[in-house]
């Protein structure tokens, strides 16, 4: 995906709780080419919505790739003239948020001026952009909203450099979008694998013989979690 | 693995059980310093050194080590920007057992969180704090509760309020907190839920906070969410059992002396009646909330009182005392720095003014409307002054400054999406190129209408293009089918206003001039009784005009077909057009 090779760019993870999600994602971003820009956002801290959505994304790319983005806000703050100037991201991020925080016709019309210059200023970036969201379910109605209409319809239609990687117990339903031919939706399976999990021992450190992680797979069953904490108790338990 | 873990597991009957013999097992694993440190970062959502000494005072000196230790973890895990939290799965099943267990320890440091998060006013601290203090002070927990939740519902912090209503239903599932916590909760998950127009769970929401109010007696929060269930029922056009709901509002509101919540269901039944085409007793329920309103201090509800009278004024046909009042609420708008109710009032006084004929002093009102709609960036209400302005400038015959504003309209209306506004306008659009003999244009601009009307399903705006596509035939039995089609949905929607103008302006012209004069007569009679319905007198006197005229011109025939007298009568027609569509814009906007 991030090579360009297939044509989806939208990739759904979802498996319920403790199967992995967040730390497939963060695997991911470490293997991620160096010169592809890539933003994790955990959207369970996603507390005010779409404005946190908006700075994090700024921040992490650096607010002067987003010039069309800060003028459009900052216009809709001042007027015209004497537009203000923000020195820091938390200054940014109040400024997103107090331009947002109005009466429900007022902010559509906002969103709609600002996303509709976000996109653009995505668009302009000639590199590989990867988004990382986690904890899909998480985050307010609202931006769940917006990123199921607005983010994965313009993902699939216009930024073509940009993939977005979502994962969650839930995750946007591709079923009736107007994105489902761009995305791949992978649901994710208990490991019950001993090669793996032999291997994932090793690599964090964990002495233990086949048989023993043999047991601990079967008795929990291969979910993720649960046989980590198993592994580490028994070799606390084998060290003692 | 020991015999007897193995044994334990193996003889567990659900994976949850499975979980919790492997956490306990790796919790009683740890020196019991980092132990004390791990169940009490449980407690919180997440954790960082600091919060660590928070909870755990004497452990104050070893908490960066501790905190350090406790990453090291199997089920600890990083928490974006705010530090690390025991994940999710391991959370829930130590807490659900500290609070089974040890309940005191469990309040305490609840307490202590509650404590911690108390020092900062940010809004994800705000919830935090909120989550803690339910369960370990459940009347503080509700004061404070209501005040975040009224003060963020006030300022549209609408994410906020979700998710700090999400994170205290945790609370409600685990069965943590007070019946009055609950019900409180539940009030407020009505709220947001009505907010994003989910009639259905609101509904839900608030039947469960009614019975929890009722249960402890709690009469003011029963008032407020029989106030907020008639809301959620006159959304859905139930207003019959909305007024019911408000009548038993207002009777518990007065028994407990507090005049705001009167003030505010006068208001609403107010609004209801008046949707019920009872504009007189609105009225009085307006004049009543006005009183109150008064009395209190409340300039923001006099005010938006005041426009609500205006608005049954106007409708009224009383446009001099609808004025009156609009003038009023701006006052008090201007005085309390409520742009946006400025901006609307304005452009309300500029539909009074073009519906007065006072066309210069309407765009005037439009003008400074457009200026704050612009200042606060309502691209919204610009759209509509400017189609307004358009309408104006088309009344005044100069088309061409009325396609200007409207093309700008039209531009606006496309970049929010609103594709309502859009086929409103693109129609106005052709409106004036039929008047400019622009007829490839006119048509190519209803085309373009008719479809964007019948996506949305907005069958009015599409029986008035048809009845445009009529104006645009010059063979008359052509453009009679359309006008018929026209009526057929006019009388699907049930808009008597409409049915009769078209029988009157269009159906009955194209009958005279295709000689059907019984069926002409027939169609003014018919708009005559429409008229009468309604109690619109300019329609009623025109038909009777006209069905004399018929009579004269049988014994004197006149002839029929004459160019510039159809472009009169299509340019009546059309503005009322129009007009009733300005109905369906505010319709949309509100």
């Amino acid at each position: 995906m991030v090579r360009h090779e297939i044509s989806k760019r939208i990739l759904l993870l979802q498996a319920p709780s403790g199967f992995g999600k967040s730390r497939l994602l963060r695997k991911f971003r470490q293997r991620c080419p160096q010169e592809v820009l890539v933003v994790r956002l955990d959207l369970k801290t996603a507390k005010i919505g779409i404005p946190y959505f908006f700075n994090h994304v700024c921040e992490e790319l650096g607010y002067h790739r987003f010039q069309e983005f800060t003028t459009k806000l900052r216009q809709m703050l001042s007027g015209a003239e004497n537009l203000p100037e923000y020195e820091n991201e938390i200054e940014w991020q109040q400024a997103i948020q107090s331009a947002l925080t109005v009466e429900q016709t007022l902010r559509q019309s906002r969103l709609a001026v600002l996303q509709r210059a976000f996109f653009q200023d995505l668009e302009a970036i000639d590199q590989t952009v990867v988004l990382l969201l986690d904890t899909f379910e998480k985050t307010v109605t609202e931006l769940q909203d917006w990123i199921n209409r607005e983010l994965l319809k313009v993902v699939s239609r216009r930024l073509s450099r940009l993939i977005v990687v979502i994962a969650g117990q839930e995750v946007p339903d591709p079923k009736n979008s107007t994105w489902d031919d761009c995305c791949q939706h992978y649901c994710l399976d208990p490991i019950k694998d001993e090669e793996s999990w032999y291997a994932f021992a090793r690599e964090v450190g964990l002495r233990l013989n086949r048989d023993t992680i043999k047991t601990a797979i079967l008795l929990m069953h291969g979910k993720p979690l649960d046989v980590r904490n198993a592994l580490d108790l028994l070799a606390k338990e084998l060290q003692s | 693995m020991t015999n007897a873990l193995i044994a334990r597991l193996a003889a567990a009957k659900t994976d949850e059980e499975r979980s919790w013999i492997v956490t306990e097992n790796l919790l009683n694993s740890l020196s019991p310093d980092l132990a004390s440190a791990a169940w009490a970062v449980a407690i919180p959502h997440w954790f960082d050194a600091e919060m660590l000494a928070a909870l755990r005072p004497e452990l104050k000196e070893q908490a960066t080590q501790l905190y350090d230790k406790l990453q090291t973890l199997s089920f600890v895990q990083e928490f974006q920007e705010r530090g690390h939290n025991i994940h999710e799965l391991t959370r829930n099943l130590m807490l659900d057992y500290l609070w089974r267990t040890d309940r005191k320890e469990f309040c305490l440091l609840s307490q202590r969180s509650a404590d911690y998060f108390l020092s900062s006013n940010d809004s994800v601290n705000q919830i935090e704090r909120l989550y803690h203090l339910v369960v370990t002070d459940a009347d503080k927990g509700v004061d404070e509760l209501s005040d975040v939740a009224q003060e963020w519902q006030n300022n549209f912090r609408r994410a906020e309020l979700e998710s700090l209503l999400d994170v205290l239903s945790e609370q409600v599932t685990s069965n943590r907190v007070t019946t009055p916590v609950r019900a409180e909760i539940c009030y407020w998950k009505g709220q947001a839920k009505f907010r994003f127009y989910l009639a259905a769970e609101a509904l839900e929401n608030y039947e469960q906070a009614l019975g929890l109010f009722r249960e402890i007696g709690d009469r003011l929060g029963e008032a407020n969410t029989l106030r907020a269930v008639g809301d959620v029922l006159q959304f859905k056009k139930r207003s019959d059992e909305a007024l019911e709901n408000y009548q038993q509002a207002l009777g518990l509101y007065r028994e407990i002396g507090d005049r705001l919540g009167e003030a505010y269901t006068l208001k609403a039944v107010g609004d209801v009646l008046q949707f019920q085409d009872r504009g007189d007793e609105a009225l009085e329920n307006y004049e009543q909330a006005l009183g109150l309103f008064r009395e209190i201090g409340d300039r923001l509800g006099e005010a938006n009182t005041l426009q609500a009278v205006g608005h049954v004024l106007q409708f009224k046909k009383r446009s001099d005392q609808a004025l009156e009042n609009y003038q009023q609420a701006l006052g008090l708008y201007r005085e309390i720095g409520d742009r946006l109710g400025e901006a609307n009032t304005l452009r309300a006084v500029g539909h009074v003014l073009q519906f007065q004929d006072r066309r210069d002093q309407a765009l005037e009102n439009y003008q400074q409307a457009l200026g704050l709609y612009r200042e606060i960036g309502d691209r919204l209400g610009e759209a509509y002054t400017l189609q307004a302005v358009g309408e104006v400038l088309q009344f005044q015959d100069r088309r061409d400054q009325a396609l200007e504003n409207y093309q700008q309209a039209l531009g606006l209306f496309r970049e929010i999406g609103s594709r309502l506004g859009e086929a409103n306008t693109l129609q106005a659009v052709g409106d004036v190129l039929q008047f400019q003999d622009r007829r490839d244009e006119a048509l190519e601009n209803y085309e373009q209408a008719l479809r964007l009307y019948r996506e949305v399903g907005a069958r009015l705006g599409e029986a008035n293009v048809l009845q445009g596509y009529g104006n645009l035939q010059e063979d008359f039995s052509q453009a009679l089918e359309y006008y018929q089609s026209a009526q057929k949905l006019y009388v699907q929607i049930g808009d008597k206003y409409s049915q009769s103008r078209n029988l009157l302006y269009f159906i009955a012209n194209a009958q005279r001039e295709l000689e059907q004069q019984e069926e002409a007569v027939n169609s003014l009679t018919h708009g005559v009784v429409l008229a009468e319905e309604i109690g619109y007198e300019p329609f009623r006197e025109f038909a009777l005009q006209k069905i004399a005229e018929i009579r004269d011109s049988r014994e004197n025939r006149i002839p029929a077909g004459q160019s510039i007298l159809r472009k009169v009568r299509n340019l009546i027609g059309t503005l009322l057009t129009r007009g009733s569509l300005r109905g369906q814009d505010l319709g949309e906007e509100e």
